[in-house]
């Protein structure tokens, strides 16, 4: 009896315990299975896109798969029209939740029409343990975060532009095996041996402006990083490293815009032929077929060598390629040879900066014979990568109506699911957030990968307010036909710079203005 | 027993205290129906990538849900047994193979349940194409391009190819097509051509993307012909807005010589439109109107226009001719219907024929039958003015004006003559019409019927504005002439301020002897797109009370002075030609001619050595001929300007302006520097093209132009002072010129101020230049005579205290003069002074040359310069 007692006091004891312990919860109605999902339930989320290099392909499954995941709607729509949508966000007149457009949006950004993304930076996508702001580029990051320490703009492309080699042709004509060229003087060369072979060694259209991807990476390359981006905020290095705002427009005669386009004006100028025949008749995609082999307009079939192009060229011409497939890599810029003016060694051959060059690209901190300084000067100049990362920007209106949910589909869009989505849909490619495909990458991608990393971003740089307010620049060439054009039909480097200076000069005391605006 | 027992149940409900479950659980669990996930027991078959985690419940032995469990997704373990990360409610799988997903319940006592999804690539490539990317139809004859498009999904770029395949019908047999060089063309006006794009990935899935493209076309293309209604296609060009009419085509009546035409009914009456939907050559842009023929074969007069505009009476049973201007429909073009929609002569497409006999109701009466001829953009039929007047300059007054000029930037300015706009008595005006606003750009008086005006006092016209806002016109170095709005304005250009800056759309002067080309700047920046201007007929006008113009003008002689004989062997940019200088071949008077025989097709650029004349300035051009020996035209011109087709088997002059110099037009092949007028040294020839590995052509002497009206001179100083190059006078051992025409080479003039001196002095080097230059001091070539030259030299830097100088006297580019200098034992700041009586005066057109005789023959250092002053001939 005592001992049935026992037992049904245990019965009781359990029967008390038993609701304080975590027991399932019998139904608390959320379907909610342990993921984000159900934040957006009943929601249409808009998304505007520039259709451009990359196309939108990539962003229509990236929606669905936000769609399944946090149960709402997107639409996505699309701008065919360059510049349209920063000029809609300019004014103010965009209704859409997120905008990814190609340009500049540091205009509205100063204006507060963009809302403030710190927190989609802070924050650690699904299933991984670092922070957007932790794992992606670093430099990007970093450029796009303000004075005040909130960031606005993402990005929707890590776009880099460099010198692409077509590796059919070059592998064709030099049977015996080539250098890849470390420095400007080699491309020099290596462009006069191309020559020789009865190749174009450039395919460009000078109705394009590809080749500010070489001559603003040289010119930063022999200034150095930190007084190239001076040079967009008005200020002034003097000769003993001091930094000054620049109230007289001296930065216009930074060496290191002279010797860029020096290198420039003996590659484009056209007598010098090392450009396509018809470089001044083709479009731009034309002078991309002519590149990957199939000449220009039934006319001139005449294989090209190079192209400076950016990563989405693959993208447009891949129906060429499949056509005729050539073997396309990127190269990084070879560094501008007369850097040496600037080293502690000036009398390094451009020998021996090749092969300080060659050390670097394996991974060596020092080399014999060169001062740490100078190595570290190189070693800058090497991570220099012309980069269109920033004109392909994301924005969130401060108008929009679904500003939470815009974020977390930009939380998506930087995890890596989201990347996964984008990498697929652009045969390997991916932002700046991190992510690296796995698998087997076509030799074009890869060659981007091994570009980009440890890369220092270089571009025009519109988050300057003397660029973005006033229209400081870096070249005028005064007659429209851009610098390409100018050198291209024999304008000399000094006329373009003179030209330049001209041309700012006489608005400088605006331009310096754009610090005092609102 | 009981013990033991108890104690096990009070151990059991210890544990329970401590786990995550129900009596229910636990009563089930023990003695109650089975709980499991209802997670399927076949394996799933998916696409690789980023899946979404499909949801399962908690079910009994029934299959019926029981609620109140959570069931989540502990794990998911790729095919190598690696775990994978589960976010988002997916997983990105990129290994092909089976993957294991671990479902169990949050809370409570379920057995897990493993999902099996095997993975794999079974989705071919997906195509993007952009909607425009085919035309609609394919043209008989033409040739076309490959698509562009992209695949992604990691096309397998060797596997996928692009095919192109034609049908004689929908679905018939299919015969590919040739594609070379992602071009081809297309054979027949019937059928389809059908564009298959193969896309396959490493995986071997495909997918073929196919699209059609009909096939389409008359039986011959003509240029400039729109619509071809006297053949059956042209029906097929045409569409109806409303389709209340219906079209065919008939033999029954024919323009001219046409086979047929279109033959539209109006079967119930009604109202409708004929529109261009099909058009073979959409952009007529180059011309200046459409022309069609109508037949009107009923018996009342019937009323036609483009939608909304040029509205034509058709005469019962006859043709009319309708003739319509270009420029009206890029203006007024517009679709009946469609705002968005506008014809123009860029893009023909949509525009809108409509046909009526009553006003109110925009309709025809039922049973109207009209036949409808070829439509033809053309050029305006005229040739000429319709009677040559002695004063006029620009007919605008007539069609012939239209012919006459062009709009600086054609994009600017839309010309056209009108007959609705005229001043006073005339029939028409020249209609300007900005097309893009608030911009000024300049007409061009292409082909002035009177092109010397040297002799009349000014050129005057009127202008029409009917705009708000005010516009002006000036020729550069006249006065700007404002035209009020809402009247005409005298405009009179003065021939006196022509002439000192008048100019044409490239900025080289044009002289008053020769007007083709003057550019008049029209500053309409304050107009909007779509105003316009009215110019009536321009004269040319000799005021009696100006006392006429043409007595002023100076007298002279035309010269052609020599500026080189190309007889130096030259320097070939590249290596891409070798050169000669040969005396089998030579143009009249020279004694030979310098023959460029090419190494290659691509461009020769032949840089001069040797002038005999460097300063050009006082000049109106360059002159030199090319002899082209091959039977095809080879291009000749200097870099970068007067690129001339050389004929083959002639002599051909080629002309450059010296004004070219001035404005820029001219670089230095090297240094990319301008070239001045005041110093040519640097100039380039080119060879453009038509060239071919092994042919040679010749240049003849290269002579300077002008006018010369400074004639008898009979004395004169070097003005020295005036030096300046693009580097100014002081500098490096540079070519020189002074604004009087003197010219230096390998010299400069920044010696003398620091030992207390101030000449105007050069300074020539006597170093043997890497390039064959020597220092020396030019004069122009004077018209008069000469018996005297003196001048002071010296500030010496010598190498062992000798100088040498040569003073020439040339006529012709021969010497016919010379006095050496030499003098040995020089000190360095020495100053001598040079006379020179010449045994016989010199008479005619002379030049007078210093050239330094380098006396050490020493290409290195700096030393022989020799400083020269004070040059003075007498």
């Amino acid at each position: 009896m005592k001992k049935l007692r026992f037992i049904l006091l245990m019965l009781l004891i359990f029967s008390m315990v038993l609701p304080l312990t975590a027991c399932p919860d019998p139904d608390d109605g959320d379907d909610d299975w342990g993921n984000s999902g159900g934040g957006g339930k009943g929601k249409t989320l808009t998304i505007i896109c520039y259709e451009g290099g990359f196309g939108t392909l990539w962003l229509n499954d990236m929606a669905k798969a936000f769609e399944s995941a946090y149960d709402c709607k997107v639409v996505v729509k699309k701008s065919y029209i360059n510049g349209e949508l920063i000029a809609l966000l300019n004014d103010n007149s965009i209704n859409d939740d997120i905008v990814m457009a190609l340009g500049s949006m540091d205009a509205a950004q100063n204006r507060g029409l963009l809302v403030d993304l710190s927190d989609v930076y802070n924050a650690t996508p699904e299933g991984e343990n670092e922070a957007i702001k932790d794992k992606m580029v670093q430099a990007i990051y970093e450029k796009l975060l303000t004075e005040d320490g909130k960031i606005y703009q993402m990005n929707w492309a890590n776009s880099i532009s460099s010198l692409v080699l077509n590796k059919t042709v070059l592998d064709r004509i030099f049977p015996e095996g080539y250098k890849v060229p470390n420095t400007t003087d080699e491309l020099i060369a290596f462009a006069d041996a191309i020559k020789a072979k009865g190749v174009y060694p450039f395919s460009i259209s000078t109705s394009i402006s590809y080749w500010d991807y070489a001559h603003w990476t040289w010119w930063a390359q022999y200034d150095g990083y930190q007084k190239y981006t001076d040079y967009y905020y008005g200020i002034y290095h003097t000769p003993d490293g001091q930094r000054v705002k620049d109230t007289e427009g001296k930065v216009l005669e930074n060496q290191g815009r002279l010797e860029a386009v020096k290198v420039a004006e003996k590659l484009l100028k056209k007598e010098n032929g090392y450009l396509h025949k018809y470089a001044d008749s083709m479009t731009w995609q034309e002078s991309q077929i002519a590149f990957v082999g199939q000449g220009y307009a039934g006319q001139d079939m005449t294989e090209c060598a190079m192209m400076v192009n950016g990563d989405w060229l693959q993208n447009e011409v891949q129906s060429y390629l499949i056509q005729k497939n050539q073997e396309l890599v990127m190269i990084k810029m070879p560094i501008i040879s007369s850097i040496v003016n600037t080293l502690e060694n000036k009398n390094m051959t451009d020998a021996e900066l090749s092969a300080v060059i060659d050390a670097i690209d394996a991974g060596e901190t020092s080399y014999p014979g060169v001062s740490q300084k100078d190595f570290d000067r190189l070693v800058e100049a090497r991570r220099m990568v012309y980069s269109a990362t920033f004109d392909h920007c994301i924005g969130v209106p401060a108008k929009a109506k679904n500003k939470e949910l815009a974020k977390e589909f930009l939380k998506f869009m930087a995890s890596d699911m989201g990347q996964a989505i984008y990498a697929k849909h652009l045969n390997g490619l991916s932002m700046a957030y991190g992510y690296e495909p796995t698998g087997t990458m076509n030799s074009f991608v890869q060659s981007r990968y091994d570009i980009v990393e440890n890369m220092i971003p270089i571009c025009l740089d519109f988050s300057s307010p003397l660029v973005h307010r006033q229209g400081h620049t870096a070249y005028t060439t005064g007659s429209g036909s851009g610098l390409e054009g100018s050198l291209y039909s024999g304008k000399s480097a000094e006329w373009i710079i003179n030209d330049t200076k001209t041309t700012l000069l006489a608005s400088w005391e605006e331009i310096m203005k754009a610090f005092e605006e609102k | 027993m009981k013990r033991s027992l108890a104690i096990i149940l009070a151990t059991l409900f210890v544990l329970m205290s401590f786990t995550a479950c129900s009596v229910e659980d636990i009563i089930g669990g023990l003695f109650g129906p089975k709980l499991r996930i209802n997670v399927p027991e076949e394996t799933l078959q998916a696409e690789l990538g980023s899946f979404d985690l499909p949801k399962y419940q908690v079910v009994d032995e029934d299959n019926l849900i029981k609620a109140g469990y959570k069931v989540i997704v502990k794990k998911a373990v790729d095919p190598n047994g690696n775990e994978v990360t589960v976010a988002y409610n997916k997983i990105n799988a990129i290994i092909p193979g089976v993957y294991t997903i671990t479902y169990g319940v949050e809370e409570g006592k379920v057995k897990d349940a493993d999902l099996k999804v095997e993975f794999a690539d079974r989705t071919a490539p997906t195509l993007d194409m952009k909607e425009d990317a085919l035309p609609k139809y394919y043209i008989k004859d033409m040739q076309y391009g490959l698509p562009t498009y992209s695949l992604s999904g990691d096309p397998d770029l060797e596997a996928s190819y692009i095919k192109v395949y034609y049908m004689a019908e929908l679905n018939g047999e299919k015969a590919e097509v040739e594609v070379v060089d992602g071009f081809f063309t297309i054979e027949h006006n019937t059928g389809i051509y059908q564009i298959v794009i193969h896309a396959e990935d490493a995986a071997g899935n495909v997918k073929e993307y196919s699209f059609n493209v009909e096939a389409t076309g008359p039986s011959e293309v003509v240029e400039g012909k729109v619509l071809y209604s006297d053949e059956p296609f042209g029906v097929s060009q045409l569409s109806f807005l409303w389709n209340v009419w219906s079209m065919e085509y008939s033999t029954e009546k024919a323009w001219g010589e046409e086979a047929g035409s279109i033959k539209v009914t109006a079967p119930s009456g009604g109202g409708d439109y004929l529109i261009l939907s099909k058009l073979i050559q959409k952009d007529v842009s180059e011309y200046d109107e459409l022309v069609l023929r109508i037949y009107n074969a009923n018996d009342y007069p019937v009323y036609t226009g483009y939608a909304w505009f040029g509205d034509t009476v058709l005469e019962p049973n006859a043709w009319t001719e309708l003739v319509w201007s270009l420029d009206d429909i890029d203006i007024k073009g517009s679709h009946p219907s469609v705002a968005a929609l506008k014809p123009t002569s860029k893009n023909l497409e949509n525009f809108s024929l409509r046909l009526w006999d009553d006003f109110a109701t925009n309709t025809v009466t039922a049973g109207s039958e009209f036949y409808i001829s070829a439509m033809f953009a053309k050029k305006q039929d005229v040739t000429g003015p319709s009677e040559v007047k002695d004063d006029v300059i620009m007919y605008f007054d007539e069609p012939w004006g239209y012919y006459q000029g062009i709009s600086g930037h054609a994009i600017v300015y839309k010309l056209s003559h009108v007959t609705d706009v005229k001043y006073g008595e005339e029939a028409g005006s020249l209609k300007v019409t900005l097309q893009r606003g608030k911009e000024g750009n300049n007409y061009i008086l292409q082909n002035p019927a009177i092109t010397d005006i040297s002799n009349y006092d000014y050129i005057e016209f009127y202008v029409y504005n009917p705009n708000q806002a005010s516009v002006a016109l000036q020729i550069a170095g006249c006065d700007a002439v404002t035209c009020a709005p809402g009247e005409w304005t005298q405009v009179r250009f003065m021939v006196e301020q022509m002439k000192e800056g008048a100019t044409d759309a490239n900025g080289f002067k044009v002289k008053m002897t020769d007007i083709t080309n003057l550019a008049i700047y029209l500053n309409t920046s304050n107009l909007v797109a779509g105003e316009s201007i009215y110019f009536s007929q321009m004269k040319a006008v000799d005021d009696p009370n100006m006392g006429g113009n043409g007595s002023d003008e100076p007298t002279g002689v035309e010269v052609d002075d020599l500026v080189s004989r190309l007889d130096v062997p030259t320097k070939v940019y590249q290596d891409a030609a070798s050169t000669e200088y040969v005396t089998d071949v030579k143009f009249g008077e020279d004694e030979g001619s310098l023959k460029v025989t090419a190494n290659a097709t691509g461009e020769i650029y032949v840089t001069i050595r040797n002038y005999e004349l460097m300063n050009i300035a006082s000049y109106e051009y360059l002159t030199f001929r090319v002899y082209n020996p091959t039977d095809h035209d080879i291009t000749v011109g200097v870099c970068w300007w007067a690129d001339t087709v050389c004929k083959a088997g002639e002599w051909t002059e080629i002309q450059v302006p010296v004004d070219a110099f001035a404005v820029g037009k001219i670089d230095d092949l090297y240094t990319g520097a301008d070239i001045l007028p005041s110093n040519i040294s640097g100039l380039s020839l080119r060879v453009l093209g038509g060239h071919q590995v092994g042919e040679s052509i010749y240049f003849s002497h290269m002579y300077a132009h002008k006018t010369e009206t400074n004639l008898g001179v009979t004395s004169g100083s070097a003005d020295l002072g005036t030096l300046t190059s693009p580097e100014g006078k002081e500098g490096n051992y540079l070519s020189r010129g002074t604004e009087g025409g003197w010219s230096t080479l390998y010299s400069r003039s920044d010696e003398i101020a620091e030992f207390g001196h101030e000449f105007d002095m050069v300074t020539i080097n006597g170093k043997l230049n890497a390039d064959g230059y020597v220092g020396r001091v030019c004069s122009p070539y004077i018209n008069g005579n000469v018996n005297k030259i003196s001048f002071s030299y010296g500030y010496a830097n010598t190498e062992d205290g000798n100088i040498s100088l040569t003073v020439n006297i040339r006529m012709g580019g021969k010497v016919v003069a010379s006095k050496v200098i030499n003098d040995t034992g020089i000190e360095k700041y020495q100053i001598m002074d040079f006379v020179w009586e010449l045994e016989e005066p010199i008479e005619g057109r002379f030049m007078i040359e210093i050239v330094n005789n380098s006396p050490t023959q020493k290409a290195d250092g700096n030393k022989d310069r020799i400083s020269i002053w004070n040059i003075i001939w007498e």
